[in-house]
């Protein structure tokens, strides 16, 4: 599988590491009234759909960035790349 | 009481040798050091490259060679190595100019180099390494970051058939038998 890089073009996914569901960009503001719940969803709950998936992708065998991968869970078709940071 | 003196070992204790028309040999270089832009200081960080090496930052994958053969490449968008193969000034005026802008870690031990020169040279990496070599793509100067065998490399192109490998020095035994066995199954 390859994937787009942003910046650095197309690279094997063999440099990469799968890092998870994209969701953990957004953390839980542990001030808010249910944020047991919402650190609950946040640390043990994915959806894991059949389709399309926003996935971190962190790129250790290259320039270290973490890329936010849309990819298709069935086709494996990759959708979009974006650098985490910019997103 | 006598005054002891350490000497470094290279990784590969200067290894050289020639399998199927390719010359494998250790790079040899005097120091290796990291730099790190620290966030928002990209502008200061140009500046001071260029006083301290007398050439420009180069963009992502792209290296310099200044004019005492210090040799400069950015691996990412705020990470940068310089080799200094032999500049006998570099630790004394060249790395304290540098710390005035960018984080820097020195990495001497923790690389070793692999020259890797010959006709059949890209026969001989496209077994192991996953990257386009095509110069369209990868071009005298470029230098990329990648996984070969397994094993972290970067991979500096020098010319159109003679490269520059930089694998982790713990691991350099594996790297180079990796290297020996791909040019001997050409």
């Amino acid at each position: 599988m390859l994937i787009d890089h942003p910046l650095l073009g197309l690279r094997d996914s063999s440099e990469f590491i799968y890092m998870g569901d994209a969701k953990l960009l957004n953390r839980p503001n542990w001030k808010s009234q249910n944020s047991m719940t919402k650190f609950i969803d946040y640390g043990y709950l994915r959806k894991n759909p059949a389709g399309v998936h926003k996935e971190l992708w962190y790129h250790e065998q290259g320039d270290r960035s973490w890329l936010v991968v849309t990819r298709n869970t069935v086709t494996h078709e990759i959708l979009k790349v974006e650098l985490a940071r910019e997103t | 009481m006598a005054k002891i003196v350490l000497k470094r070992e290279k990784p590969l204790n200067g290894y050289s040798k020639v399998i199927n028309k390719i010359e494998i040999a250790e790079y040899k270089f005097d120091s290796l050091i990291s730099l790190a832009i620290p966030l928002k200081r990209e502008r200061k960080c140009k500046l001071n490259f260029k006083n301290s090496l007398g050439e420009p930052m180069p963009s992502i994958e792209n290296s310099i060679i200044s004019k005492s053969g210090i040799l400069g490449f950015r691996i990412g968008l705020d990470l940068l190595f310089i080799c200094n193969p032999s500049h006998s000034s570099f630790a004394k005026k060249t790395v304290p100019l540098l710390k005035q802008a960018f984080y820097i870690t020195d990495q001497t031990g923790g690389w070793c180099g692999v020259e890797v020169d010959g006709d059949r040279v890209i026969e001989m990496l496209e077994r192991i390494c996953p990257l386009n070599l095509s110069q369209k793509i990868f071009a005298i100067g470029d230098v990329k970051r990648t996984i070969m065998d397994h094993l972290n490399v970067i991979i500096f192109r020098e010319t159109e058939k003679k490269f520059i490998l930089f694998s982790p020095s713990s691991s350099s035994g594996s790297f180079l038998k990796s290297i020996e066995t791909s040019s001997r199954n050409i």
